[in-house]
């Protein structure tokens, strides 16, 4: 038996949680943990792509866009977003290069992730700026 | 791909100025006919003819392609079943655009 559970045990003996409260602790830690991890889809394959951005600017700007999508679009979505061209300045941003330089993840790879099954967290990326801004990027597979 | 069909798209937008949100409900089939008669069109018109249209930009990819991708968009949204397509909201203007199929 591993630390964990003879920890799990413990506590129910000194009484600190019932004992239905550490069964429930138990089946959990035998659970598979797919939070923040690419777990490859086993039995029903992932339905949707969530792309959730959430912008907190630095004058006091909240912007939150979350954009769920069947995955059978998003092959074309990803190739779309890929390509996206946004303006900062006089500076033009393409997105996938953008994605590439901070988290070292292409969209091809992303792509070729959910098409194998892939499911979690494919990307997550947090940004602070110059101007105290910062921004929160994740793509979801489940 | 879930194999059920949406029958309705709502789109909710909340304002500040308007005490109730928009609400704003579509049958997604007239939704999927227009999307599915963009594609025939883009994929059937002349090149030139759609650049045109639409000034002063110039198409990235075939049109023939573009229109069949938005005939399988058409498709893939009327057969997804009941989702959350889109949720946008500034929090400091107090703006919220939410698009639903139901």
């Amino acid at each position: 038996m591993d630390q964990e559970a003879l920890e799990i045990l413990g506590m129910v003996k000194e009484g600190k949680i019932t004992p239905e409260q550490g069964a429930e602790l138990l089946e959990a830690m035998k659970r598979p943990s797919t939070g923040g991890a690419i777990a490859m889809a086993s039995g029903g394959k992932p339905s949707f792509l969530r792309v959730k951005v959430d912008i907190q600017g630095g004058k006091n700007e909240n912007v939150g866009v979350n954009l769920n999508l069947p995955i059978a679009l998003a092959d074309m979505v990803l190739k779309l977003a890929e390509g996206a061209v946004f303006k900062r300045g006089d500076q033009k941003i393409v997105l996938g290069d953008y994605i590439k330089r901070l988290s070292g993840m292409d969209m091809a790879s992303v792509l070729q992730l959910v098409k194998e099954g892939a499911a979690g967290k494919l990307v997550d990326v947090n940004v602070s700026g110059e101007e105290g801004e910062k921004v929160k990027v994740e793509i979801i597979v489940d | 791909m879930i194999s059920r069909p949406n029958f309705l798209t709502t789109i909710v937008v909340r304002v500040p100025n308007l005490r109730v949100p928009i609400w704003l409900p579509i049958p997604s089939l007239t939704l999927w006919g227009f999307t599915v008669l963009a594609g025939l069109v883009v994929c059937f018109l002349p090149r030139r003819v759609l650049e045109r249209r639409i000034e002063g930009t110039s198409l990235p990819i075939s049109p023939v392609r573009l229109g069949l991708w938005l005939m399988r968009l058409a498709n893939v949204l009327l057969w997804s079943g009941s989702f959350t397509l889109c949720d946008v909201h500034v929090a400091n203007q107090g703006v919220r655009v939410r698009i639903r199929m139901i």
